[in-house]
């Protein structure tokens, strides 16, 4: 009887400490796995911050301004005909576009003043 | 004495049995009862290593850990290590207007620097604003820390790299960047060297932008910014104005949507601002001029001092003690309410003025928050200035009545503006997104409010605003024109503050623009005329026809009835226009 007992223990304990070096390597693998995947990700977010950064100068509605002047002068803001619809015709129609803005006022190119 | 002696012997005899048997069954009981407790202890043992055990062999099992892993709740989005500490301000459609970014500073250890003039030499083209000198400065000592530079670019970074000097050494700094430059500069102010709020709105929330990590969303839209100082340098080149401050504002809520001064300064390099830190709409303190005549004759309409058909004498000059109030464009004649706002008639709102009284004027402005430092999220706000409540007397009330002897932010112009038409709500000015929930308190009544709004329709239509008249927006509004205080202590004719304040749609008013020159100079165009008139209001009247589509206001027909309606002013426009009073003309 003894001997079975001790037997079984004997089992038991080998199976708990079986048990804990393999959880101890899983986590420890796991945990490297994480460490990684951590560094990415911040390495990925400070990408994108300095991507954030840069969108926002470059989008900047000076910088658009400046571009929409060289490349699309025929443009200019929307005027108040711009609006109109067909089955409601407005009757104190402006010029279009830049005149109807008062022209385009002088460039700043986002510099300051 | 035998019996005696033998009957005590026998007696503790039989006591000591007597003890003997009790401690024999008292140990009895105490070893089954020791027992019986090892039994249970050793049984909770058992079951607890049981439970331990078979837990372990169960977490153990193969794919069990990864299936944990997989089911666990996915990481909160966090500032990973290494990301800048500060967080960032976005306008109120999430456009970044100030990030934080790593960067790195260059030190050197001057005990290793053999040759201190040498190496400046080689790092003088890379670090741009220094001189050789200033370079060899820095390296030249006996110090094993000095720095040379606080904050490189990462092609700095790496040309200084490639120069392998020993003794140079770089250490991870932030630099706070403002992509769009100088566009919200007075708003969003800046950081000092060690990254601390300066100015602005990174002085104001400097603990909560270090601690907060969701970034400071802000009530400003770049669209309107830029369209706002735009115009405001365009009007400020037009005029040679020293100077010029604007204002866009939610007419429902206090929100700004774009608030500039000019001139500015980019807040990417602080250190140049000077006194371009200045901010005119808030800390700006300027005589407002007729522009108050908005608040008088809203103020004789709710005290009932006057009516929409009251009239006042404008024949002549008026004058009090030694003073003579006169008007820029006289009619020499009795005008109505609508006409006194109209032809910006100083006579008539003085003697509003009186009507209404210094207490009770002194009450409505304090009500308007006229009269208090205007309470926004930045610490650049000005003290308005007005006299003492033993000095607000009949003159006084006369001279505020038309907006001079009273000097105010245009920020405080544009809010109470704002609480006139919007059906007489007054609302704390914001500039943070969400704090705009706050509700407002009443200032006038709806129907005064109601009045207002077309009076200022009537002023943008015939009157003196005739140039910030967009067709299908509806615009309203009043000029301003104050004379500035000299040297000598006068007024002076040829200094002047130009102002234009606009609402639109009139119908419902949903914006206000207010725009504000310095010492604005006439030109061929303007005929000479530097008043709000020829300088402020066609800005104004281009701020609204370029911002009016970004801000989603659709224009409509003047001519529909329900406008028409919405915006008739009895006994204007019904053919019975002042009879009385037209001959003269």
């Amino acid at each position: 009887m003894k001997a079975w007992r001790a037997a079984v223990w004997g089992l038991a304990v080998f199976a708990a400490g079986y048990g804990l070096l393999h959880i101890n390597f899983r986590v420890r693998a796991l945990q490297e796995e994480h460490d990684r995947l951590a560094a990415a990700v911040a390495a990925q977010q400070r990408d994108l911050h300095v991507l954030r950064a840069e969108w926002g100068a470059r989008s900047s509605p000076a910088r658009i301004e400046k571009l929409a002047r060289r490349f699309l002068p025929e443009l200019g803001p929307a005027g108040v005909v711009n609006f109109g619809s067909p089955d409601k015709p407005l009757r104190g129609d402006g010029p279009a576009t830049e005149a109807a803005a008062g022209g385009r006022p002088p460039e700043t190119g986002g510099k300051e003043i | 004495m035998n019996f005696t002696t033998g009957a005590a012997s026998d007696l503790t005899a039989r006591l000591r049995l007597l003890f003997a048997q009790d401690r024999d069954r008292s140990a009895e009981t105490m070893v089954a009862t020791g027992r019986a407790r090892m039994l249970f202890t050793a049984a909770l043992l058992t079951a607890a290593f049981a439970v331990v055990g078979v837990r372990l062999v169960d977490a153990a099992a193969p794919g069990r850990l990864a299936a944990a892993a997989a089911s666990s709740p996915a990481p909160r989005e966090v500032r990973a290590a290494g990301m800048p500490g500060r967080a960032d301000i976005v306008d109120r459609n999430g456009v970044l207007l100030a990030t934080t970014l790593a960067s790195a500073g260059l030190y050197a250890d001057q005990r290793k620097i053999r040759d201190p003039r040498g190496t400046a030499l080689r790092l003088a083209p890379i670090l741009s604003g220094q001189t050789v000198d200033e370079i060899a400065e820095k390296l030249s000592g006996d110090k094993s820390f000095s720095w040379v530079s606080r904050r490189l670019t990462p092609a700095q970074q790496a040309a200084v790299n490639r120069l392998g000097v020993p003794g140079l050494d770089f250490r991870p700094a932030e630099v706070r960047v403002y992509p769009q430059g100088p566009l919200a500069a007075h708003v969003v102010g800046f950081t000092n060297i060690d990254n601390h709020g300066a100015a602005g709105l990174e002085r104001a929330f400097e603990s909560s932008l270090r601690t907060v990590d969701t970034p400071l969303q802000l009530t400003l839209d770049v669209r309107v910014q830029h369209i706002l100082r735009e115009e405001l340098y365009a009007a400020m080149v037009e005029f040679s104005a020293a100077a010029a401050a604007g204002v866009v504002m939610d007419a429902r809520n206090g929100e700004v949507l774009g608030m500039v001064s000019l001139p500015d300064y980019d807040p990417n390099h602080p250190s140049r601002a000077g006194a371009n830190q200045f901010n005119r709409v808030s800390q700006g303190i300027y005589e407002p001029g007729s522009t108050f005549k908005i608040f008088t004759i809203a103020a004789a309409l709710e005290m009932g001092v006057a009516d929409i058909g009251s009239a006042f004498d404008a024949t002549r000059p008026l004058k009090v003690a030694s003073h003579t109030i006169r008007d820029f464009h006289p009619r020499h004649r009795v005008l109505s309410v609508p006409e006194v706002f109209i032809y910006s008639s100083n006579i008539g709102a003085a003697r509003m003025g009186a009507l209404i009284g210094p207490q009770a004027q002194r009450a409505f402005l304090e009500q308007l928050e006229l009269l208090s430092p205007v309470r926004l999220e930045i610490p650049e706000t000005g003290k308005p200035q007005y006299p003492s409540a033993a000095r607000w007397r009949d003159l006084s009330a006369m001279t505020i009545a038309y907006g001079h002897g009273v000097s105010v932010s245009p920020l405080q112009v544009a809010a109470a503006t704002a609480a006139m038409v919007n059906g007489g709500v007054m609302h704390e000015p914001t500039l943070l997104a969400g704090a705009a929930q706050r509700p407002g308190y009443r200032v006038v009544s709806p129907r005064t409010s109601d009045l207002m709004r077309r009076l200022m329709r009537l002023n943008a239509v015939e009157g003196s605003g005739k140039s910030a008249d967009i067709p299908g927006y509806l615009t309203g509004g009043k000029t301003g024109t104050a004379e500035k205080v000299g040297q000598d202590g006068r007024y002076d004719s040829g200094s002047l503050v130009s102002s234009y304040v606009a609402a639109f749609p009139m119908n419902d008013p949903r914006y206000i623009v207010h725009i504000l020159l310095d010492e604005p100079r006439g030109t061929p165009q303007t005929h000479g005329y530097a008043t709000g008139g020829w300088v402020a209001a066609p800005a104004a009247g281009r701020v609204i026809a370029r911002m009016a589509p970004v801000a989603g206001v659709s224009p409509v027909d003047e001519q529909d009835p329900a406008i028409l309606q919405a915006l008739y002013l009895p006994g204007w426009q019904d053919g019975a226009r002042l009879a009385a009073y037209v001959a003269d003309e």
